[in-house]
């Protein structure tokens, strides 16, 4: 019984991180933000518009969301376009009536299928920011660079209107190859949000310059709370609101933080959720301490501190 | 040690011990419960090799879990320990102490705030399965070197990285001079173990109230993990008064210590805090003192009780 010597050999082991993608940062360390808002809390809610392909298949994963019945899965594919067709009106119907704003993470073949749905989330001020072609095409390592490369590039082609061409990428289920953070600065975003290591943004350094990792949610997303973990709606907001308590608490105008929150049509948008989240809208909306924005104004915002040296990448 | 050819049918480290009519055990100061915090502070690597499993269950490099996990040493681990340090509890840390190469700024304020440090292996992806009895040497000397180095502290305790011990693991630790080990769940108080050489104790650890498994895999909500804290907390202080019993917290900061939990967190060390019976003790301190004053009490009712029965030896 052996694991070999290979095993005992630690090539990363050193000071900072185990990759070259970005630099080691403490969040305690790192230098005030303040936003432009003047409120120590910027609300960043980004609502993923997925669409499910019926025969996208298992490799190299299901995301959550994905078919998992016999082919053809028309019970999961329906009730993920009920969210394209139905739960994306309520929730941008909540978010205006809260005076919100959100940032749209599609993927383009949502924008191909349902050009009238991108002209909606564009007519209610939203961000529309990429989010890959669709659920199907997942960014993994078994992708050869040129396959991704295309997908990275026709993605935000698919999504611009007029001259509002994307800065802001989300791969499809937070999945990266290790070639997406490069591929996705050469095709000219300025963000990207895949990374669920920090609460604050922080640089990315690619071969084709930097990029703006933007704290998304994980945790505290509607496919994570209630459709994967299937903890009640009261359990989801009651999060929420303990998150901005915490949030609040180790925050000052001048030292801002972020919460965010991810949403998704097909889960919140549900006729019997939406009343709780037009409750909890309205109550953050009304908050002194709360600034709603999008993340490429975070993004910008922090770039543009960054760069004169105001803030810790 | 030879190489076992079979399987083993239990693990054959402890004997039978009921819970009723044991030594009683009375924690210092006539506390009736002995309550700890093992944070464990882990660094997943991004690209591990493979010698028995993969530690990721997406295709390299599963940019989720592992920039969920980083969360715990970038952002969770400071307001997990400013929880920690409100309310006086010194963490046992059980550390993948190739953190402290990599994070030492980390160990630095776990040693500020004098914290224990113990081994939780090399890196959480670099599993003892497979591992040959000189191999699993090699793991004890570079943790106990390192530990050294950063902190100045012995290694006593021993928690194996993802509990990836083998059949030979305690026997190789008590022969190293470790104090105590974690990877077994048998059990509420410390216990002897049956090793060859040497002297090994067993500390009651948690899989059961572990943020990890109640988080990730029971799915709870935070208000539902403090419940459960709070009624595990009620039943173990009210029995201690019998016996001392031991309560361990595991915590890991990429959970605890996010903003929606850390609430959670702190209800559950004020809950323990308002009990004058509870030695708020480190892992160290708890194995030191069983055996100082209960390991030969127990040893004797082990031999007592289990006169006739069916001996099992490692």
């Amino acid at each position: 019984m052996s694991v070999g010597s290979a095993y005992f050999d630690y090539p990363w082991r050193r000071k900072g991180l185990d990759h070259d993608l970005f630099s080691m940062r403490y969040l305690v360390d790192s230098k005030p933000v303040n936003w432009p808002g003047g409120k120590p809390v910027a609300l960043w809610v980004s609502v993923d518009i997925d669409w499910f392909p019926l025969d996208m298949g298992s490799k190299p994963f299901v995301p959550p969301g994905g078919m998992v019945k016999a082919y053809p899965d028309v019970w999961n594919y329906t009730a993920r376009d009920y969210g394209n067709r139905i739960g994306i009106y309520r929730l941008l119907d909540v978010m205006t009536a809260a005076g919100a704003t959100a940032t749209a993470f599609i993927n383009g073949e949502v924008a191909r299928r349902y050009p009238l749905l991108l002209d909606a989330v564009g007519e209610a001020g939203w961000e529309i920011a990429a989010h890959g072609l669709d659920m199907g095409h997942l960014h993994h390592s078994g992708l050869d660079r040129e396959t991704e490369r295309k997908l990275v590039v026709e993605t935000p082609a698919m999504l611009t209107r007029g001259k509002n061409r994307p800065v802001g990428w989300h791969s499809p289920a937070y999945g990266e190859s290790f070639a997406t953070p490069e591929l996705v600065a050469e095709a000219g975003f300025s963000y990207i949000a895949d990374w669920v290591n920090d609460e604050m943004p922080y640089r990315i350094d690619t071969k084709a310059g930097p990029l703006v990792s933007m704290p998304i949610a994980y945790e505290l997303s509607d496919k994570r709370i209630l459709f994967e973990q299937n903890q009640r709606l009261d359990e989801f907001t009651s999060q929420i609101r303990a998150a901005l308590t915490t949030l609040k608490a180790e925050s000052t105008p001048e030292d801002g933080r972020i919460l965010a929150i991810s949403l998704s049509p097909w889960v919140t948008g549900q006729p019997y959720r939406i009343a709780a989240w037009r409750e909890l809208m309205t109550e953050l909306m009304a908050d002194e301490a709360v600034w709603c924005a999008t993340g490429c104004e975070l993004a910008a915002h922090w770039r543009k501190l960054a760069e004169a040296g105001a803030a810790t990448p | 040690m030879n190489e076992r050819k079979t399987t083993l049918r239990d693990p054959g480290h402890y004997r039978y011990l009921p819970y009723r009519n044991r030594p009683k055990i009375v924690w210092p100061g006539g506390k009736q419960l002995a309550f700890w915090v093992a944070p464990n502070i882990e660094h997943y690597e991004l690209e591990p090799p493979v010698a028995t499993r993969s530690p990721w269950p997406r295709p390299y490099p599963d940019v989720l879990n592992y920039s969920h996990r980083q969360h715990g040493n970038r952002v969770g681990f400071h307001r997990m320990a400013d929880v920690m340090a409100k309310y006086q509890v010194r963490g046992s840390v059980s550390l993948n102490v190739a953190l402290c190469d990599h994070f030492p700024e980390i160990i630095e304020r776990c040693n500020k705030l004098g914290w224990e440090l113990f081994s939780h292996g090399i890196y959480n992806t670099r599993y003892m399965y497979a591992m040959s009895d000189d191999e699993q040497r090699e793991v004890v000397r570079d943790v106990r070197d390192t530990i050294l180095k950063y902190s100045g502290q012995r290694l006593d305790g021993w928690l194996s990285p993802a509990i990836s011990n083998i059949e030979s693991t305690q026997q190789i630790l008590a022969e190293e001079g470790i104090l105590y080990t974690l990877d077994f769940q048998h059990d509420d108080q410390p216990t002897p173990f049956n090793v060859r050489k040497g002297r090994l104790v067993s500390i009651p650890y948690s899989v059961e109230v572990n943020d990890v498994p109640l988080y990730l895999q029971r799915n709870m909500s935070p208000d539902d993990y403090a419940e459960t804290l709070i009624a595990q907390f009620d039943q173990l202080y009210a029995e201690g008064a019998v016996s001392g019993t031991v309560m361990c917290m595991p915590l890991h900061p990429f959970l605890t210590g996010q903003p929606h939990r850390i609430a959670a967190f702190e209800r559950v060390l004020a809950h323990v805090s308002a009990h004058e019976g509870v030695w708020k003790a480190t892992g160290r301190e708890i194995a030191q003192y069983f055996i100082d004053n209960y390991y030969d009490a127990f040893l004797a009712f082990e031999d007592k009780v289990n006169a006739g029965n069916l001996e099992t030896v490692a």
